[in-house]
């Protein structure tokens, strides 16, 4: 029995499909959908490279971006899961992506997590931090990966 | 006192153990190049190819140490902070490194090495803003990567990416790139410069142009040796000050030429952001972004052309400016340590998109381009003769 669905969002193209994807769960199991949003200060740490000036505006700056993309993602997620009269809960966690999802995995109970993905070719494979791999081999709980 | 508390981060302890993990690291690989050395000069084969052939001396222990303890052991995160806090710490071996020279150092190799950057700066800032146009890249990305390749890298795209209002994908991609041809030319440069024969001024001049991060290029130079150091830290020395200017140029391309037309994302016009742009005070905005403890290395060269017998010189023995010119490697052995440390191969890995082809263009005509200069301008234009 599917009641807690958490979907993790973070704007990008891709997940576009995993947010679909996790609508139509909700709507059909009746679940609660919860949409997290993870902020992660990654580009904060450079703020005291060795000749950096004004650091103060640069992680002010930083700072408001990464509140409209949280604001953006999340008022999305809102207006599609009432339209589709989901009853949904949001969250934001802040810190390093991976970790955000397994804790909130940890402290609550979800039945199911779905992520979005996307195929990886050539030298991408190399680059890229490959999140939902990360999570197949981590996370306890039932994982749907939409690519 | 207020005022020296708000100077100490209010976090300082969290910094502790990372900076003592540097400096153990620092004092455990001064030693053992002690004793390379040492072994070297006795004739030991074995020394002679690690420390001489190789050149694998105190700059390459620590930056390739750090690289592995990072990216291969991993480093716990207690130590982070603090490892990213050790970096700065070449900053006061700079400030010594003053004592080196004289106005008469200043003048010729500072001159030609002001010419010199001022070209390749402003050269790359407008080639990589044509080329970005080009490619349609977004003003922000073109704004930190101009201000980025043409000047100290990441420090550059910090102090712009406020001003061109860059996109934190944009931020990363650009990071990225900066970082990993950093990096690589941190790495090679010596030994290609090796390969040329190039001479230790040439050398110095040629990854002051080349190599954007400062604590890099420290390392680099450094590494080659100490005519190749001294080169290096006075022409950085004058082209760090370029930084504010590159900062108002990015401003003035990005933000107030063409922002009539333009609309921003919540489709209110741009117009209203970028007259407050342009009322900001520019003499503010440099006074801002100006690196203030470079004015201490300057100084320093004053008081040592002067020629204070007080204060005696870097070669005098026993004296003040001697025993500054001891302490010096000290400082940069513990900020080399937080380099080697803080070199995240995660984080290279997040060089992409168009970033990195104007990244990569970029670095290479600088590679080859700042090459030919120091061939045409010749070692003895460059040499630093000292007090």
């Amino acid at each position: 029995m599917i009641k807690n669905i958490l979907v993790v969002l973070d704007g990008e193209e891709h997940t576009g499909k995993a947010l679909d994807h996790a609508l139509y769960l909700g709507h059909t199991t009746g679940a609660t959908l919860t949409g997290m949003h993870v902020v992660n200060p990654y580009l904060k740490q450079f703020h005291n490279e060795i000749y950096a000036q004004g650091r103060r505006e640069y992680l002010q700056h930083v700072e408001i971006l990464l509140q409209d993309q949280a604001n953006r993602v999340m008022e999305r997620f809102k207006e599609e899961a009432s339209a589709r009269g989901i009853s949904f809960e949001v969250k934001t966690r802040r810190g390093e992506p991976l970790e955000e999802i397994l804790r909130e995995c940890k402290d609550n109970r979800y039945e199911l997590v779905v992520v979005g993905g996307k195929p990886l070719r050539g030298l991408d494979r190399l680059k890229s931090g490959n999140l939902p791999h990360k999570l197949e081999q981590r996370l306890l709980t039932p994982l749907l990966i939409v690519k | 006192m207020d005022k020296v508390r708000g100077l100490i981060s209010h976090d300082w302890k969290d910094a502790v153990p990372g900076l003592l993990l540097c400096i153990v690291f620092a004092i455990l690989v001064m030693n053992v190049d002690t004793l390379l050395k040492s072994l070297d000069k006795a004739g030991v084969a074995w020394a002679n190819l690690v420390y001489t052939q190789m050149q694998i001396t105190y700059v390459a222990m620590l930056l390739l140490g750090g690289l592995i303890i990072r990216n291969v052991f991993g480093l716990p995160k207690v130590f982070l902070r603090g490892v990213a806090a050790a970096r700065p710490v070449v900053k006061p071996g700079i400030v010594i490194l003053g004592v080196h020279y004289v106005w008469f150092d200043v003048v010729k190799v500072g001159g030609v090495g002001l010419a010199l950057t001022t070209l390749f700066i402003f050269g790359t800032a407008l080639a990589v803003m044509f080329i970005a146009k080009r490619m349609g890249a977004s003003d922000g990305l073109s704004g930190i990567m101009a201000a980025g390749t043409g000047i100290c890298g990441v420090s550059a795209i910090i102090a712009t990416a406020p001003v061109v209002r860059a996109k934190p994908r944009d931020m990363c991609y650009a990071i990225g790139t900066i970082l990993l041809f950093g990096t690589l030319m941190l790495f090679i440069f010596p030994y290609i410069g090796r390969a040329l024969n190039l001479t230790e001024p040439q050398f110095g001049a040629w990854s002051a142009i080349a190599i954007l991060n400062t604590a890099q290029l420290i390392a680099a130079s450094e590494w080659y040796g100490v005519a190749a150091r001294d080169t290096a830290v006075l022409i950085n020395a004058a082209r760090i000050m370029f930084i504010p200017l590159i900062v108002l140029l990015a401003l003035w391309f990005y933000v107030i030429r063409d922002s009539d037309s333009k609309v921003d994302e919540n489709g209110q016009p741009e117009a209203a952001i970028s007259n407050q742009m342009a009322s900001v005070d520019k003499w503010q905005l440099i006074k801002e972004k100006f690196p203030v403890f470079i004015l201490g290395f300057f100084a320093l060269v004053i008081l040592n052309s002067l020629n204070i017998s007080f204060l005696g010189g870097a070669k005098v023995e026993g004296s003040v400016f001697w025993a500054m010119d001891h302490a010096y490697k000290w400082f940069f052995a513990v900020g080399f340590a937080g380099i080697g440390m803080m070199i995240s191969i995660d984080d290279m890995r997040k060089a992409g998109g168009k970033a990195f082809m104007i990244g990569f263009s970029a670095a290479v005509a600088k590679m080859v381009i700042g090459l030919l200069a120091v061939y045409l301008i010749g070692a003895e234009l460059l040499t630093v003769g000292g007090g």
